[in-house]
């Protein structure tokens, strides 16, 4: 367990940018509900919570949320694309420790990333679905976050472990576009996604 | 450079830094070519330092990644301080201190970064004396690593391997874009490290002088075989390089050879020691004495021996079953 523990506190610590701090990189990826939470406040006090406003700001939240996401798989890139993957080769950890503490790392991040995005959607009221309750709707959307984003490392982690960084990089951007694409399918699809 | 008994630390009583045997990997390069390190065998005793020699692309860097559990190894065994790397590689890596010829943390990072990453990692992390190590190397914490020169990069590499009492340093091409003063002080401190006889260091190199000064024990590999382990001062005196000129080298005296190298103004050979004065009857005419002034012989160093031997017929009949 210590060195699943070791390994959590140093991807936190690669997550942070450098600072040797842990928390930074958790601030980063809550930054954008926690700002959402605010912007929402300023639009209440200013007289400016219409809903077109507020659909404009879940907007933004949710895209930054997704490109949190993504940077997480790109720090992958930027980790095995330099020298500083050896110091994986170096640290007191063995290979399975690694691993199994560097999924941990990414669980509590989205986790933490998932969290503020449950506490934006339930204060800041930017609902998913439109008529559905607002709990559970807060809570299936988060929910479905933290699975996409897991799986998405889940996918991309290996990816990054068995091909050179560029290789891997294109996979990911595979990866992305066939994402998106079923995405596109699905929204074609001839069904009402609003819940009855 | 010191003959230091075996010592104990925490009750654990250790012959030999590292015991290395049959040691194999094969794989297949980004080149498409293929590469296999092949029966490589090797001790390091405690309280040395063995020198890891060869040319460019001979194993050395692999060789070092299985110590590290970087790569699988395909057979053998690895000891490290008289355990298993595979099975107690966590308390194996708290015993090593590891130099790269890059360094292994993001350029991003500040140096000031440093400490609170890897402190932890470390049960015998002693803070003040790697804030000693930066103070001394001139180190300063609000820089960013990237903008480092390589030297600077090399000697935080060594604060920290420096800092948790590492029993063996691996250093992996420590030396390489190190000015000579700097290449003195990494010296002289790994010198200082193994003189109570409790550390050992096993470093890779391409600048030979650096050796010669302190290592007690040199590992040559050579395609991917080790061509000689053991003491330094052996491989020294068992070879010597003979000059001549063009004409000189008669077919009867190759057999007494192990590389040889030609140009329009003559050859060198290496020449076993043992094997010299058979070199110099063969010769035709026969040259008994070397005061003829015919050959030139003079004591081989290890660039003569990497350079004469990478290429040799010798040395590629030794590695023939490798490139099989």
């Amino acid at each position: 367990m210590r060195a699943i523990a070791k390994q959590i506190r140093l991807d936190m610590q690669r997550c942070s940018g450098g600072t040797g701090g842990y928390w930074p990189g958790v601030l980063l990826l809550i930054a954008a509900p926690l700002a959402g939470v605010v912007l929402k406040g300023v639009l209440v006090v200013t007289g400016h919570n219409q809903d077109g406003n507020i659909d404009l700001v879940s907007g933004l939240v949710t895209g930054f949320c997704v490109a949190g996401a993504a940077a997480m798989q790109i720090q992958l890139f930027i980790e095995f694309s330099s020298s500083a993957t050896r110091l994986n080769g170096i640290v007191p950890i063995s290979r399975d420790h690694q691993v199994l503490g560097r999924y941990s790392a990414v669980m509590l991040l989205v986790l933490a990333q998932c969290c503020s995005f449950a506490i934006y959607l339930r204060i800041a009221g930017g609902q998913p679905w439109k008529g559905s309750d607002p709990w559970q709707a807060a809570t299936l959307f988060t929910l479905a976050i933290f699975v996409l984003e897991m799986l998405l490392f889940a996918l991309a982690a290996p990816i990054f472990y068995w091909l050179e960084p560029v290789k891997a990089l294109r996979a990911l951007l595979v990866l992305f576009a066939l994402i998106a694409l079923v995405g596109i399918v699905l929204a074609w699809l001839p069904m009402d996604w609003e819940p009855s | 450079m010191r003959a230091s008994p075996p010592m104990t630390t925490s009750g654990e009583e250790v012959d030999y830094a590292l015991r290395v045997s049959d040691l194999g990997k094969s794989y297949v390069k980004a080149d498409g070519t293929g590469f296999r390190l092949h029966q490589v065998t090797m001790d390091l005793p405690m309280g040395y330092i063995m020198g890891l020699i060869g040319p460019n692309g001979a194993g050395k860097s692999t060789l070092i990644r299985l110590l590290l559990n970087m790569i699988r190894r395909d057979n053998g065994e690895i000891s490290i301080l008289g355990r298993d790397p595979l099975s107690q590689e966590e308390e194996v890596k708290a015993d090593l201190g590891v130099v790269f010829d890059s360094i292994y943390f993001l350029e991003t990072w500040k140096v000031k970064a440093v400490e609170p990453v890897m402190a932890p990692m470390y049960p015998s992390w002693n803070s003040d004396r790697y804030q000693d190590y930066l103070h001394r190397f001139g180190l300063q914490e609000n820089r960013r690593i990237g903008k480092l020169s390589r030297g600077m990069q090399m000697k935080l590499m060594l604060a920290v391997a420096l800092s948790h009492d590492a029993r063996l340093l691996i250093l992996d091409e420590p030396t390489s874009g190190l000015d000579v003063l700097s290449r003195d002080e990494l010296m002289d401190i790994l010198l200082d490290y193994i003189g109570d006889g409790r550390h050992s260091v096993l470093f890779s190199t391409h600048i030979t002088a650096d050796l010669e000064r302190v290592a007690d024990f040199v590992t040559y590999i050579n395609r991917g075989s080790i061509f000689y382990t053991g003491p330094k001062d052996e491989l020294l005196e068992a070879f010597q390089v003979v000059r001549g000129g063009p004409d000189d080298l008669a077919r009867a005296q190759m057999p007494h050879l192990m590389g040889l190298q030609r140009s329009a103004i003559g050859f060198e050979a290496l020449v076993p020691t043992e094997h010299v004065k058979d070199f110099l009857a063969s010769a035709s005419p026969a040259a008994v004495e070397l005061s003829e002034g015919r050959y030139l012989v003079e004591r081989a160093d290890f660039d003569n021996i990497i350079r004469l031997t990478a290429g040799s017929p010798a040395a590629a009949d030794k590695n023939k079953e490798v490139e099989s």
